[in-house]
């Protein structure tokens, strides 16, 4: 099933509430009606009788599609399914905690903007060098990081004499909108808002405080860097990984922002 | 009785409060579309973007960095340091 919202780029979070009558696979896509490549959410949940997705959107456009469906049987309009059924798509606010952000810092700001923009538009912009509006941070696009012509895993990486940030197309085009604030927070981060430049974990945390005080959905970051981790299982992003995974359950529950 | 000033001040706020309550949840018409309605990506042209969402400068190619990049002064320790996500 799709649903057409026409949502004029207002923040908020959405609630989609799905009943089944039976453990289902249920996979929700939110994408721009307009715009390629420019997903806000793409997950799914299994759902046993009723159950509610929440979708935190501090990004949205003029009209997005909501997509509901049972990942076993594809996408099928209404009537032609019968193990869901969706009961309600539900407008609330969005719950942020701007305060938690450094904004009395200009890169911060400026980041921020930047990073937002590059963002929501990744789907559709070409290969290239993009630059910041104040001429602070630049972007190298390209389709693919290599080094000395071999292909790297990584989806960005940067430069720490430069501040030259690399992005692999490849990877980010099909991320989703918060995937891609994370990793770029990720990489600001190292260079700009760690005491230790070279600490990964410093740099997860630092990036999530940004990314979850401008109401990015959690479930987002840990996708984004589960999807890492696995590409590269070693010891020190098992640690990162339960890291992350402690910082964001007491961001939620507790409001702790300190961390080792 | 008789309505004073005071009354119609709290009776003023507490309209307004309720109001706030009730335009802050809103249920969307559930409006299911076998093909989408709205224009084909195509037609994208992302000038009608608002400007908080216009895609950012592109520099022309093979430009040299720029010299207005924000820098982090350097020390010993992060001589060959290049952060990867990934690891």
């Amino acid at each position: 099933m799709i649903y057409e919202i026409t949502t004029r780029y207002e923040e908020f979070t959405l609630l989609i509430k799905v009943q089944t009558s039976s453990p289902q696979k249920i996979r929700l896509k939110v994408i721009d009606a307009d715009q390629p490549n420019t997903t806000f959410t793409n997950r799914y949940k299994t759902v046993d009788g009723e159950s509610i997705f929440f979708v935190r959107m501090p990004l949205s456009a003029q009209t997005i599609l909501v997509y509901v469906y049972n990942d076993a049987n594809g996408n099928l309009p209404s009537g032609q399914d019968n193990t869901f059924d969706v009961v309600s798509i539900t407008k609330e606010p969005l719950d942020k905690k701007l305060d938690v952000i450094d904004f009395s810092n200009p890169l911060v700001r400026s980041f921020v903007n930047f990073a937002t923009r590059f963002s929501y538009n990744a789907g559709t912009l070409p290969s290239g060098d993009y630059i910041s509006d104040d001429g602070k941070f630049i972007i190298r696009y390209s389709p693919t990081i290599t080094d000395n012509g071999v292909e790297q895993t990584t989806p960005a990486r940067i430069d720490v004499d430069s501040g030259l940030i690399e992005l692999s197309k490849k990877a980010f085009q099909n991320y989703t909108i918060p995937n891609r604030m994370a990793i770029l927070l990720h990489e600001f981060s190292h260079v700009y808002l760690n005491a230790n430049i070279d600490d990964e974990v410093e740099a997860d945390l630092n990036a999530l405080l940004i990314y979850l005080g401008l109401g990015y959905p959690r479930i987002e970051a840990f996708e984004v860097f589960a999807q890492t981790f696995i590409a590269a299982p070693t010891d020190q992003n098992q640690v990162r990984y339960d890291k992350i995974k402690q910082f964001i359950d007491e961001f939620e529950t507790h409001n702790t922002y300190l961390y080792e | 009785m008789e309505l004073s000033k005071e009354h119609l001040i709290y009776a003023g706020v507490g309209l307004f409060a309720l109001l706030v309550l009730i335009n802050s949840t809103k249920n969307v018409a559930l409006q299911e579309v076998v093909v989408p309605t709205s224009k084909s990506f195509e037609a994208f042209d992302s000038s009608s973007l608002p400007s908080d969402l216009q895609p950012p400068k592109r520099l022309p190619d093979n430009s040299p960095l720029p010299s207005t990049l924000a820098k982090r002064s350097l020390n010993l320790n992060m001589l060959g340091v290049m952060p990867r996500f990934d690891k």
